[in-house]
């Protein structure tokens, strides 16, 4: 039936309901906008000019999506197992640590076919021995892996300063502590498209439709299982300890391999600001994703576009600051995170109960 | 003087179960009135509508023949109805003082003041017990004498007191009835909820049985005899003959075995030096209450947890139905996982290692028509689903892939009358295929009507053996389990 | 040495007010049974800016209102979503977020860049009697900052109001859901109640944090403080006593790291920061351990995938559901 009641009721009722939700962040983020004086209506314009308005506007918002949508996709399957992996900020730190040291060392010099797989390969070791720390105390010890985890960012992060300051430091001396730069083999290409796309899109996007494929697979189920029973998905041979190593190794795996993108593609060297809080956005974006591939490039793309877009408000409309991007993230995640919970509980009420 | 608390022509249904059919009680002040019937017989939710937790679906509670609506415990408590549950309702982290302070109406703790009123209210009817102290350290004896000073404190006139001897020793349940007696001597009505016969005849005046949700008898003690009121309570025993069952080979070997086993889990009521053999095709019956240990023994033996002590032995598949179905139930995802869940490794439900949902919903609708499993939709989030459809999904699911073990506790707990001997009939073809069963159970009859050999488990030990044929007799005396002089509880 | 101690002392009860405050609410907060809240960085975000804008406006004790009202909204946030059943992690997390960009884009849209800084009073200071006669070390104790008075005021209160008041008794009893019910309490209550307590005094935080020494803010100058404020109450064991002792220990390792930048103190600068986070992360351990070991269950998993210590009530009644604490994965306080 089209009638609203109708809508209300029937299986669109998940999609109307989240629809709502997030139509009421936005709304909030207006009511923001126009509390601080700015117009909106520049400040939409803006917006849409910043993320997608020329080509190299598009290109940029596809780049700054790329490391999120990897974070994202290699922090589902620890999300869909119930472990909330929260590291992802420090484990590319460490990533981007690892890839920036092979390369700056004799292998680095290497002709690229065999100094880029190195660097990557960097990248996902720093990152998921990294993600351990986490891992292994909520594995024998049940410690909460949300809080172990933020408190190794913060370690990782003292890491880079002191590596930074001491035996990484660029020895030509420059102001501000920085890395030296890669060598040429080291480097990712960039892509002869307009804007700073690096090779690193193509090697994403790869990861993308094997995400496509393995979400539907029996393994994620399972986990899916073992979220909900231990001892139910024990019955399926899939232990406690191959769940929560594996799934945060991989998740670990993949902020790495976003930290050698950071550094060996974009920056070229290894700053203080190598992670600059995609590890949090990106889970973020997993989050809004609700772990599957496809709602994680749509999520991605349009946290990307909230941070390029943001520029072109403040370009527009000087009265509104670029962090209304950030305001906007956390609306939006809390109206998903309502929008959940309120079709989590009408679904449970909904079905029939009796013969 | 106190007034009668009664529940006049009082009905309660959950869902599809009717916990309680247009019952009458009536609790006279200056008496112990004992409340008997086996588990699910509908005492505890008459308690709870007694104490305010609940409110009767029809039907009205009553206070001295004036019907009363108890819209909250804190309503009840104000009118003088306390209640000591079987799982204590003191908060652990404070003190026994504390406790009091809870629910009294002045706003700033006077430690000295209160606690003197506390103590009075203990000495006044011979409890003593330390005030002082964080509760959870208390020992539970202590723990309880703590709650009724508590209730006496705050002014009850009424205590309705909810299996209270399930985790005492022998002297322990002695001193409680004194100290039971004793408050029926100062006017105040002492309502008993237990399935001890024992204990009835120590203390009580006056009885009422539930069964089924319906009194089934009501009356003075002095006026019935023990068996009298065995039969109320486990109702007419069914006078045809369960159906002959295929003969056990004695020489046959035993899949499941447990030799001086103890274990616990987490609901601190372990098994103690358990032996136990089941042979293919026998279905072995494990009596006990609550408390005796039954969910240890069925996850022991299940393989779920590991032994302190002793050894199991298990041949071949174990299939495994908890006493709370949505434990073996995945509540976040659709009913055709739960349902496919044990054979989700094979072959035909992948293709090129990507799952075929179509598969699996197949597989599941299939499982919902053998099993009459409803509403069929595969679906359906599974807590949705009531829990008989739920029971017959799960013991569908573990029984259709014909395991040589099935360890199946409570079966037919809360099912209604044609869920039940739906489960049953399953029960018997699945051991007449050869799977060697361990049913645990609190129901005698089901006992009798099903098992080859009947066990009875009493505080973590097995004390008693018998084969179907002996069983029958022994109905009364199992019902009429005495504590065991000078042993512990837990 | 003694002036090095008086330093470290002095740089140790500047940092140690706004871990003491924030800490005292998150102790309610935990202590009820609501839960564990992530967003207290976002929280303390939010009071900083409040205090600077207060103080600017009508004096630092305005700043501090300002503050804590700023908290109080977002604890009704936080109690709101967690009746609605969001999952608490979740909550905590947008908090945080939302916390973080709302304050530095009120901030930049009321001080753009090129423009001068807000610059606010800060909060006055008082002397110790007798301890600030002492010749050197008495240093610190000359000039302590309301704001450190405050927070040691509140922590008395605290104790006081958890074991004297009949509402302190029935908020702690609230954590025992279950039990608290039968006892005709209502846990839903209490819970908004320890929800505003701990998003207020994290708001008051913030402000002390923001106008205790530097009167001004910059986005972001929280720094991980409020993250760190959930191990303190760890190590803290959830007492009043504890959060003190706690918040004092990291605010003198975050001393330590303030006075190894201009000293060589034997380890890189970097490892002093570190130094917090690192017996965080160690005490978490310790915890867990301690409680894995002592606990009655014999398995790491049982039939029920939680992974909390709690113990099941053996009699199934049929009734309505306790309010839920900690819904989603993180079932039962597994980190408490």
């Amino acid at each position: 039936m089209l009638t609203i009641r109708g809508l209300a009721a029937g299986p669109l009722r998940p999609y109307l309901v989240s629809t709502l939700c997030v139509v009421g962040g936005f709304a909030v983020v207006a009511l923001v906008v126009a509390a601080t004086d700015g117009d909106l209506t520049v400040a939409v314009t803006g917006w849409m000019h910043g993320a997608f308005g020329t080509p190299y506007a598009t290109a940029q918002t596809i780049a700054y999506a790329t490391p999120l949508v990897l974070i994202a996709l290699g922090s589902s399957p620890a999300l869909r197992a119930g472990v909330i992996v929260v590291g992802a900020e420090g484990q590319v730190i460490t990533g981007a640590i690892l890839a920036a040291a092979l390369a700056i060392s004799p292998l680095g010099e290497l002709p690229a076919i065999v100094a880029l797989p190195i660097g990557a390969a960097g990248g996902i070791l720093g990152g998921a021995v990294w993600s351990m720390i986490p891992a292994v105390p909520l594995l024998r010890w049940r410690v909460n892996e949300i809080l172990s985890g933020l408190m190794a960012n913060y370690l990782a992060i003292q890491l880079l300063a002191y590596l930074l300051r001491t035996s990484m430091r660029d020895p030509e001396g420059h102001s501000t502590p920085r890395g030296a730069d890669l060598p040429d083999p080291s480097r990712i290409p960039f892509l002869p498209l307009p804007g700073r796309l690096t090779a690193g899109v193509v090697v994403v996007l790869a990861l993308v439709v094997v995400g496509i494929w393995w979400h539907r697979s029996r393994a994620a189920r399972v986990l899916d299982i073992f979220a909900e029973s231990r001892w139910l998905a024990g019955r399926l041979d899939l232990s406690p300890a191959r769940a929560i190593l594996g799934t945060t190794a991989v998740s670990g795996a993949a902020a790495g391999l976003a930290g050698w993108m950071q550094v060996a593609g974009v920056d070229g060297r290894l700053t203080p600001g190598v992670a600059g809080g995609i590890g949090f956005t990106g889970l973020v974006v997993a989050v809004l994703g609700r772990s599957r591939p496809v709602p994680i490039v749509v999520a991605g793309l349009i946290m990307a576009s909230l941070t390029t877009g943001s520029n072109g408000i403040q370009l527009l409309s000087p009265g509104t600051p670029a962090s209304i991007g950030a305001v906007t993230q956390g609306v939006l995640l809390l109206a998903v995170a309502m929008a959940l919970a309120l079709t989590q509980r009408n679904r449970a009420r909904r079905g029939a109960a009796d013969d | 003087m106190t007034d009668a608390l009664a529940l006049h022509r009082v009905s309660r249904r959950f869902g599809t179960v009717e916990a309680l059919h247009e019952v009458d009680l009536r609790f006279e002040p200056g008496q112990v009135h004992a409340v008997l019937g086996e588990n699910g017989a509908g005492k505890t939710t008459a308690i709870r509508l007694l104490a305010g937790l609940d409110q009767p679906d029809s039907g009205t509670v009553q206070l001295g023949d004036t019907p009363i609506r108890l819209r909250s415990r804190d309503a009840a408590i104000r009118r003088g109805i306390g209640l000591i549950p079987q799982t204590g309702s003191l908060i652990g982290e404070l003190t026994l003082v504390e406790n009091l302070a809870l629910t009294q109406p002045r706003r700033w703790l006077r430690r000295r003041h209160t606690g003197a009123a506390l103590a009075a209210a203990a000495e006044s009817t011979g409890v003593v017990v330390d005030l002082v102290t964080p509760v959870q350290k208390l020992g539970r004896a202590q723990q309880q004498l703590g709650e009724l000073a508590l209730a006496i404190a705050q002014g009850a006139r009424i205590l309705l007191l909810d299996e209270p001897t399930s985790v005492l020793d022998a002297a322990e349940i002695h001193g409680l009835h004194l100290r039971l007696r004793a408050f029926a001597a100062s006017g105040i009505a002492v309502v008993l909820i237990t399935h001890r016969l024992s204990e009835v005849r120590a203390i009580a005046d006056t009885a009422t049985v539930l069964s089924r949700g319906r009194v089934s008898w009501s009356g003075a003690i002095g006026d019935a005899d023990d068996v009298t009121l065995a039969r109320a309570m486990v109702g007419v025993l069914p006078t045809t003959v369960p159906p002959a069952r295929p003969a056990i080979a004695d020489a046959a070997e035993a899949v499941l075995s447990l030799d001086g086993a103890w274990a616990r889990t987490d609901d601190l009521a372990p098994i103690k030096d358990i032996h136990l053999q089941v042979r293919p095709g026998e279905i072995v019956a494990v009596i006990g209450t609550a408390g005796s240990g039954q969910r240890a023994l069925a996850e022991t033996a299940a393989g779920v947890i590991t032994l302190k002590r002793g050894t199991r032995t298990a041949a071949g598949t174990v299939a495994y139905v908890p006493e709370d179905r949505m434990d073996a139930l995945l509540p976040g995802l659709s009913l055709k996982w739960s349902a496919a869940l044990l054979r989700l490794r094979e072959p035909r439900f992948a293709r090129f290692g990507m799952l075929r949902n179509n598969e699996v919903s197949a597989f599941a609708r299939d499982l919902f028509t053998r099993f009459d499993v409803r509403p069929p939709d595969p679906d359906l989030p599974a807590a949705a689903l009531s829990g008989g459809n739920a029971q017959k999904l799960v013991m569908g699911r573990e029984l259709e892939s014909a395991p040589t073990i099935a360890v199946l506790h409570a079966a037919t707990q809360g099912l209604d009358l044609r869920a039940a001997n739906g489960i049953r009939t399953l029960i018997l073809a699945t051991a007449a295929a050869g799977t060697a069963v361990l049913l645990l159970s609190a129901d005698h009859e089901e006992a009798r009507a099903l098992a080859d050999r009947v066990l009875v488990l009493r505080e973590g030990r097995i004390t008693g053996e018998y084969t179907a044929a002996e069983y029958d007799h022994a109905v009364h005396r199992i019902v009429d389990d005495r504590p065991d002089e000078g042993g512990r509880a837990c | 040495m003694t002036e090095f101690v008086a330093l470290l002392l002095g740089s140790a009860f500047v940092s140690a007010a706004p871990l003491i405050m924030a800490g005292l609410g998150e102790m309610f907060l935990e202590r009820s049974g609501a839960g564990f809240n992530l967003g207290i960085e976002g929280i303390l975000l939010c009071g900083a800016l409040a205090g600077v804008l207060g103080s600017a406006a009508a004096g630092p004790w305005a700043g501090l209102v300002a503050g804590l009202l700023a908290g109080l909204v977002w604890g009704l946030l936080y109690a709101v979503c967690a009746a609605l059943g969001l999952d608490i992690v979740l909550i905590g997390i947008t908090i945080s977020i939302a916390g973080a960009g709302l304050s530095t884009y009120v901030f930049q849209v009321i001080a753009p860049t090129g423009r001068t800084n807000i610059s606010a009073p800060l909060l006055p200071t008082l002397p110790v009697p007798g301890l600030s006669d002492l010749p050197v070390l008495g240093a610190p104790f000359r000039a302590l900052g309301i704001g450190l008075w405050l927070a040691i005021g509140l922590a008395i209160v605290s104790a006081w109001i958890l074991r004297s008041t009949r509402f302190g008794l029935r908020l702690r009893a609230a954590d025992d859901g279950e039990t608290a019910a039968l006892r005709g309490i209502a846990i839903g209550r209490y819970r908004l109640a320890a929800a505003l307590i701990a998003g207020a005094l994290a708001g008051v935080a913030g402000a002390v944090l923001a106008v205790g020494t530097i009167g001004s803010f910059t986005p972001l100058m929280s720094g991980g403080r409020g993250f760190l404020v959930l191990a303190v109450v760890i190590i803290g064991r959830r007492t009043t006593r504890g959060v003190v002792a706690g918040a004092l220990l990291f605010a003198g390792m975050d001393g330590l790291a303030l006075l190894a930048q201009t000293r060589d103190l034997g380890l890189p600068t970097e490892a002093y920061h570190a130094l917090p986070y690192a017996a965080a992360l160690a005490v978490l351990c310790a915890h867990s351990r301690w409680q894995t070991h002592r606990s009655t269950k014999i398995v790491t998993d049982a039939i029920t995938n939680s992974r909390s210590t709690t113990i099941e009530a053996d009699s199934a009644l049929p009734g309505p559901q306790a309010n839920a604490t900690i819904p989603h994965r993180v079932k039962g306080d597994s980190h408490g």
